[in-house]
């Protein structure tokens, strides 16, 4: 007898109940920038830094030692240009180099299945904040991290399983999967350095 | 004097006669313009316009235009009806480029949220007058389920979960069409606190401009 309300009440949910529980492409395929200082970190005392070459391939099943090899030069420079532009004396990278600082350069690629998490998977779960994040839905993923140690004060890791004493860090997020572009990749360094000003030499 | 009485029995009859007919127009056709009254039920479908306020508007600053609910209220007095309640809201909102303070340090980028509120409520009305204009001023207070949702890039992160909720409201019935079913218009505004979560926020604040019809029998 009384059809009305739950007639409406049905063109109101098919009205509005549709849509949108998805990001829009330009999120999905944007690009995110975490740039993380440890605490009680003093930059001021540094003044040499060095960066790593090459690009240490690193995918979620922790099997990988391949190597990052596309624009590896121009991404070295990238992070290069910016330290040197913050004030920091630039020493080139070899085996047993002397600099107060250095940065290494990781790729995280890989596929991951919705609801897996990543924590303590990146800085050695140097901060744990990561741990409630995941990657979304069956993913591509290509972030790239940057790593910056200290060697003023601590000693040259004896082994490549000794942990650094970290200082700085960063996840470029995005950057190495697809939609892929260097100019993307540079700016996102750029991005990096530029919302860490306590990097900058007095 | 016979004519005389032929003349007054023939009008008392007509006149009768007239009463039955007033009597059976007023049964079937006058218009009830008694309202929402005692002892009936009023179904009511809304829609729902939101906007967050508070600390919900640092998380989502758009207005919702996605939001229904609908209710059922029974008069146990002429003045006060209790009853129950459902509603949903849906909140979402793209950012190009936000930056977001981290333990340690910042994470920047376009940001994707969205925050569905599914709620359940025991209702209370009063309503200031009788007739076929009913202004009131009622409360809800209950339970929702709400999910909120953040992706940059490919990060996501989300909170879920069952919380308390307690919204007041006033508003008014204006009668459009009477029967033995009514149809009223329910124009309502509503403010919305519930202990749920989204992102940073650790409680929902949201007003609600509401329009929708309303049934009563």
């Amino acid at each position: 007898m009384h059809r009305g309300p739950f007639a409406l009440i049905a063109c109101a949910l098919a009205v509005v109940g549709c849509g949108d529980y998805t990001a829009p492409s330009e999120v999905v395929n944007g690009t995110a920038v975490a740039s993380l200082q440890a605490t009680g970190a003093n930059f001021s005392q540094y003044k040499t830094f060095t960066v790593t070459n090459t690009i240490q391939v690193t995918d979620n099943s922790g099997t990988t030692s391949e190597q990052y090899t596309m624009d590896v030069p121009q991404i070295v420079d990238q992070v290069k240009s910016n330290m040197t532009n913050l004030g920091y004396t630039y020493v080139p990278f070899s085996s047993g180099v002397q600099a107060d600082l250095v940065i290494g350069l990781y790729a995280y690629k890989g596929s991951q299945s919705y609801g897996g998490y990543y924590c303590g998977y990146w800085y050695w779960g140097y901060y744990p904040y990561n741990c409630a994040w995941s990657y979304y839905g069956t993913y591509t993923f290509g972030t790239l991290v940057l790593r910056m140690a200290d060697f003023k004060n601590a000693p040259m890791p004896a082994s490549p399983s000794d942990k650094l004493t970290l200082v700085w860090g960063s996840a470029i997020y995005g950057v190495l999967a697809q939609p892929y572009t260097l100019q993307r990749v540079l700016a996102g360094i750029d991005t990096a350095f530029a919302q860490s000003p306590y990097l900058k030499k007095q | 004097m016979k004519s005389h009485l032929v003349r007054i029995t023939v009008a008392s009859v007509a006149l009768v006669l007239a009463s039955s007919a007033r009597a059976q127009y007023d049964q079937y056709q006058r218009p009830n313009l008694d309202g929402f009254s005692l002892g009936q039920t009023l179904l009511i479908v809304n829609w729902e316009i939101s906007k967050p306020v508070g600390g919900f508007h640092d998380y989502i600053s758009d207005w919702s235009l996605r939001g229904f609910s609908t209710e059922a209220r029974y008069k146990i007095r002429q003045n006060i009806s209790v009853g129950a309640s459902f509603s949903w809201n849906r909140f979402n909102q793209t950012f190009n480029n936000l930056t977001i303070n981290i333990p340690g340090g910042v994470i920047s980028g376009p940001v994707y949220r969205y925050f569905d509120m599914f709620a359940i409520r025991g209702i209370a009305h009063y309503y200031f007058m009788d007739g076929p204009i009913q202004p009131y001023a009622g409360f809800g207070i209950g339970g929702n389920w709400a999910y909120a949702f953040q992706q940059t890039a490919d990060l996501i992160n989300s909170q879920s979960g069952f919380f308390f909720i307690v919204d007041p409201e006033v508003g008014v019935l204006v009668q459009l069409m009477s029967g033995r079913t009514s149809l009223d218009l329910n124009i309502a505004f509503r403010y919305t606190y519930s202990t749920a979560d989204a992102g940073k926020q650790p409680e929902i604040h949201v007003i609600s401009p509401i329009v929708g019809l309303a049934w009563s029998f």
